[in-house]
């Protein structure tokens, strides 16, 4: 049986720029992945192409989600499909409130499933329910979305967007940067309450402590100079934490 | 609120809903405008000397003006003598019951959505029907009566309550005013009249649905409110026009006089035919509106929502007079493909403490031209007057234009005047996080749009927010991908 | 180094050249064409005059100009951003008084991508002055990456003065972030009070408050010698004003 998700010799352009060289990548279902790697190796490129982010040009290689090609599906085909990102930097749509975001979104990926829109009643009890478990207040689901949230807050925002929408395929971008202690806390724990044998994680992360304390991941991948030279269990971590890129960045080379 | 008038919004996959014809036969004046039309509309009007003295007078000044050529707008020029200046429903009375009015015209208002029947009514909103040019029905009358409020056509009004229709038609709006105004004036043919009494709080509001449904024909429609000492009423507008090739003109009048500490509040949905998406076809909506904040802390406020019409010629504008008088303007005009809009408010303080508020939020899409003109203007007397004014545009592809062209003016020094006007597109980033979310590129545009007009949407009775808000979505159809 | 110049109708920054100029006698017209790449700050100082500027920028030019007219006039100011690139600054400040009337007019023509231009325009106004500000910014089709922004503030200094604005954008291209601000009003009476809580009379607080508001575009004047020379010059012109 091939893999849930299963990324193949993929190579990527930004312009005239080759970001990403031939990266392979299987993630099944239920599992946790990370990507680990220093600055500029292609980890946000990676999560941006999986999304269908237009400006970065794919020149080789293939993706296929649950047996279906995902290059040739739009942006929000993916997302509808079940692909969430978790944007490292989320973006503010001002006067427009994250209940009515939530609405719109959780309503089409229903209509693309041949599903009947939710009420507003079910509607309300399922954001409700799932904000008070991420410590949401009501006001902040009238606020515009990401309008004058502090950086914690987007973050956390980002989480409550993922249990609200509850895809297969969750992508966490730095997620954790920025965050206070705590804050990192509640973003851990958003992850395990969501973690399910029908839903996967790709989690993009420089933070040790909080892969091994809150993501508690089945696979590490070491991404350098677009490529993966790199793959293992929690070990990986300690090797990083140890002596850090150096050894791999030479591998690249070689 | 707004949010769940913003999640009211449906998905609407066909472009203009209103562009049926309903079949009826009219009366229609031979085209063309000479004294014998005016004569000849008059007459069928029954109305008194004085009033076919004051339209002949417009008539006469008329021929002298010259089509106004400043706004930013271009069009054909108008063929005046093409045009039927007056076209009723064919029946030999007015109705005097709701039993009385041809089923075609109810159902055609079924399907435009005016709960004209008295148990629809219930639900709260009274309504003046004005279908070509004349005043179809009114409705709820008698309840709003009993308190001393006129609610009725202009017309009735003129043999009813003479001495008020007199005393104020073109007090606000004289006919020498501009071309259009002054067209209206020798021709109108129908309207609304509101009257509240002192001290009266309307109960309920009142509203208006306009329909242009004759080929060819001119609809020049006359409202007139007077709020007197201490009263309220809140008066909504809705327009629509049939599908039709040929452009038509729309060139109405609306004159609001507000005493000592009443108030007024103007909302207005206007979505007549904008034309096709090459340009074909629409209502040139040129239009006179004005109010007099006349007595001591009036208030006015004009909130419209423009997304039809080919050409929009609007400025909504409340002379300040009274001390401490207060005037709004919120406004949304969405122009797509050929669409051009040319729209503002003028605010005129004349009275101590004033103060007015303006927002305005433009959306240009396709090959449109959306243009905020305003003019703010500090008498010598305006002792501490405030002005604010915030003026958003939005563009939508590369090949749009958005205008805006404030005219500030003071001649008092404790007065202030404040504009502030940015000009933007909407970003890729946002587009990338609402599709990223399972949104199409569509429904993206419509949330961002909604989300920017919104400041002005909350100021919407709650039934016409919905309107307007699925109207967005309408309006802005086939702007991108 | 600086270069005063005297009646100059035709200037032309050669591409790369680093300059700045002062100028305090104009002719009627002068045409400015700012090289690729070059960099000049301009200054201008003058009073009771009609005069035009015409600037043109080329690739990557910078232009940066502060102007102070007191008295009658009428100026016109024309920015043209013909190369890709290009920044244009072009700060006014004006001070009227007695029975002086001006008109200034200023447009700005983003005609090429990525340019960038900021105007700030500060007025006070006395007497039975009368000033008159025009000024538009214009993006015309197919133009990308623009960043335009104008702002327009205006103090009325006694009960006969007055001052027209009418700020413009017109903008026919989407990949634009622009803004315009106009204010028109009078000093803030609770400033006006702190400074008297401290023991400076009415019109010496007058007076530091109005010089303070014009001093936001002078004070950013690089060289000292000239920046103290134009404050004082608009003090100047306050006198008896205020």
């Amino acid at each position: 049986m091939s893999a849930w998700l299963e990324i193949k010799d993929l190579t990527v352009k930004v312009g005239d720029k080759p970001i990403l060289n031939g990266l392979s990548l299987s993630v099944n279902a239920g599992e946790v992945h990370v990507i680990m790697g220093p600055n500029g190796s292609g980890k946000s490129t990676l999560s941006n192409v999986l999304c269908g982010d237009e400006h970065y040009k794919v020149t080789g290689g293939f993706i296929d989600f649950k047996e279906k090609n995902l290059l040739e599906m739009s942006v929000e085909e993916r997302a509808r499909a079940g692909i969430f990102l978790a944007f490292q930097h989320p973006i503010e749509l001002p006067g427009v409130s994250m209940a009515t975001f939530m609405k719109y979104a959780l309503n089409a990926r229903r209509k693309a499933a041949g599903e009947k829109e939710l009420d507003a009643v079910s509607f309300m009890k399922r954001i409700k329910v799932r904000a008070q478990a991420l410590g949401i207040s009501d006001e902040m689901l009238k606020r515009p979305v990401n309008v004058g949230f502090s950086g914690g807050e987007r973050k956390r925002l980002e989480t409550f967007q993922m249990a609200v929408l509850e895809p297969d395929f969750c992508i966490l971008d730095e997620m954790d940067s920025g965050l206070d202690v705590d804050a990192v806390k509640v973003a851990g724990n958003g992850v395990k309450i969501m973690r399910s044998p029908d839903r996967s994680f790709l989690v993009i992360s420089h933070n040790i402590k909080f892969l091994k304390e809150q993501i508690v991941p089945d696979k590490i991948h070491v991404l350098v100079h677009g490529r993966i030279v790199a793959n293992g269990g929690m070990e990986l971590l300690d090797e990083i934490d140890q002596n850090g890129y150096a050894a791999f960045q030479k591998e690249a080379v070689a | 609120m707004t949010q769940d008038k913003i999640s009211a919004l449906d998905a609407v996959s066909d472009t203009y809903h209103y562009g049926f014809e309903t079949k009826i036969d009219a009366e229609t004046a031979p085209k063309g405008l000479n004294e014998d039309i005016i004569r000849f509309i008059s007459a069928k009007k029954n109305e008194p000397e004085w009033l076919l003295e004051f339209r002949l007078k417009a008539y006469r000044h008329w021929l002298t003006m010259k089509e106004p050529l400043w706004a930013k707008v271009s069009y054909p020029p108008i063929d005046y003598q093409d045009i039927y200046y007056y076209a009723a429903p064919k029946t030999s009375k007015g109705p005097k019951s709701l039993d009385e009015v041809d089923p075609e015209l109810l159902k055609t208002y079924d399907k435009l959505g005016v709960p004209l029947h008295e148990r629809e009514i219930l639900a709260g909103v009274a309504v003046d029907a004005v279908f070509d040019s004349v005043s179809v029905a009114t409705t709820f009358r008698e309840k709003l009566a009993r308190q001393g409020i006129i609610f009725c056509s202009i017309s009735e009004a003129v043999h009813n309550h003479p001495d008020l229709v007199r005393k104020y038609l073109g007090s606000v709006v004289p006919y020498t005013d501009n071309f259009f105004a002054c067209l209206n004036s020798a021709v109108f043919t129908d309207g609304t009249f509101v009257y509240i009494p002192k001290g009266i709080r309307c109960p309920m509001e009142l509203s208006t649905y306009f329909r242009i449904n004759t080929k060819k024909s001119g609809q020049f429609e006359r409202t007139m409110i007077i709020a007197d000492d201490n009263s309220y009423v809140s008066y909504l507008e809705g327009c629509t026009a049939p599908q039709r090739d040929e452009n038509q003109l729309h060139a109405a009048i609306v004159e609001i006089i507000v005493m000592d500490n009443a108030e007024v509040k103007y909302s207005t949905v206007q979505n007549w035919y904008p034309g096709d998406k090459d340009g074909k076809g629409g209502i040139y909506n040129f239009v006179t509106k004005r109010g007099l904040c006349k007595g001591v802390n009036a208030k006015l406020s004009w909130t419209q929502v423009e997304t039809g019409s080919a050409v929009t010629w609007k400025y909504p504008s409340c002379v300040l007079m009274g001390d401490n008088s207060v005037g709004e303007f919120y406004s949304v005009a969405i122009t797509n493909n050929y669409q051009q809009a040319d729209t503002g408010t003028k605010m005129i303080h004349i009275g101590k403490n004033t103060s007015s508020t303006i927002i305005s939020k433009g959306i240009s899409a396709g090959k449109s031209q959306n243009t905020y003109r305003g003019l703010v203007k500090m008498g010598k007397n305006a002792d501490n007057a405030r002005n604010f004014s915030q003026c958003d545009s939005l563009l939508i592809g590369s090949q749009c234009g958005a205008h805006t062209l404030p005219y500030m003016l003071s001649s008092n020094p404790s007065a202030s005047v404040e504009h502030e006007a940015t000009t933007s597109k909407i970003s890729d980033d946002q587009l990338f996080y609402c599709r990223q979310r399972g949104l199409d590129a569509e429904e993206a545009v419509s949330l961002i749009v909604n989300g920017f007009c919104k400041d002005v949407m909350q100021k919407l009775p709650m039934e016409f927010a919905v309107e307007a808000t699925r109207l967005v979505a309408v309006t802005l159809e086939g702007s991108v991908g | 180094m600086t270069r005063i110049l005297s009646k100059q109708r035709l200037l032309t920054i050669d591409p790369g050249c680093s300059e700045v100029f002062i100028e305090k006698q104009l002719s009627e017209k002068t045409e400015i064409v700012v090289g690729k790449g070059a960099h000049v700050r301009h200054y201008r100082l003058h009073e009771d005059l009609d005069h035009s500027l015409d600037v043109r920028l080329e690739e990557n030019a910078v232009y940066e100009l502060i102007t102070l007219h007191r008295g009658n006039g009428n100026l016109t100011f024309s920015f043209d951003l013909t190369g890709r690139g290009a920044t244009c600054r072009s700060d006014v400040v004006y001070v009227l008084t007695a029975d002086q009337q001006t008109i200034i007019r200023s447009d700005v023509r983003h005609n090429a991508d990525k340019t960038v231009s900021r105007q700030l325009v500060k007025g006070a106004v006395g007497g039975q002055g009368q000033a008159v500000f025009e000024g538009g910014i214009f993006i015309p089709y197919d133009k990308k990456e623009i960043d335009g922004a104008q702002q327009h503030r205006a103090l009325l200094l006694s009960s006969d003065a007055s001052v027209k604005a009418v700020p413009r954008l017109e903008i026919y291209a989407d990949d634009v972030k622009c803004a315009h601000g106009s204010a028109i009003g009078t000093l803030d009476p609770d400033q006006l009070f702190y400074l008297k809580t401290r023991g400076i009379d009415e019109s010496q607080a007058r007076n530091l408050l109005t010089t303070a508001f014009l001093n936001e575009v002078l004070d950013t004047i690089a060289d000292e010698k000239i920046r103290e020379e134009f404050k004082q010059s608009a003090i100047e012109g306050l006198k008896n004003n205020v």
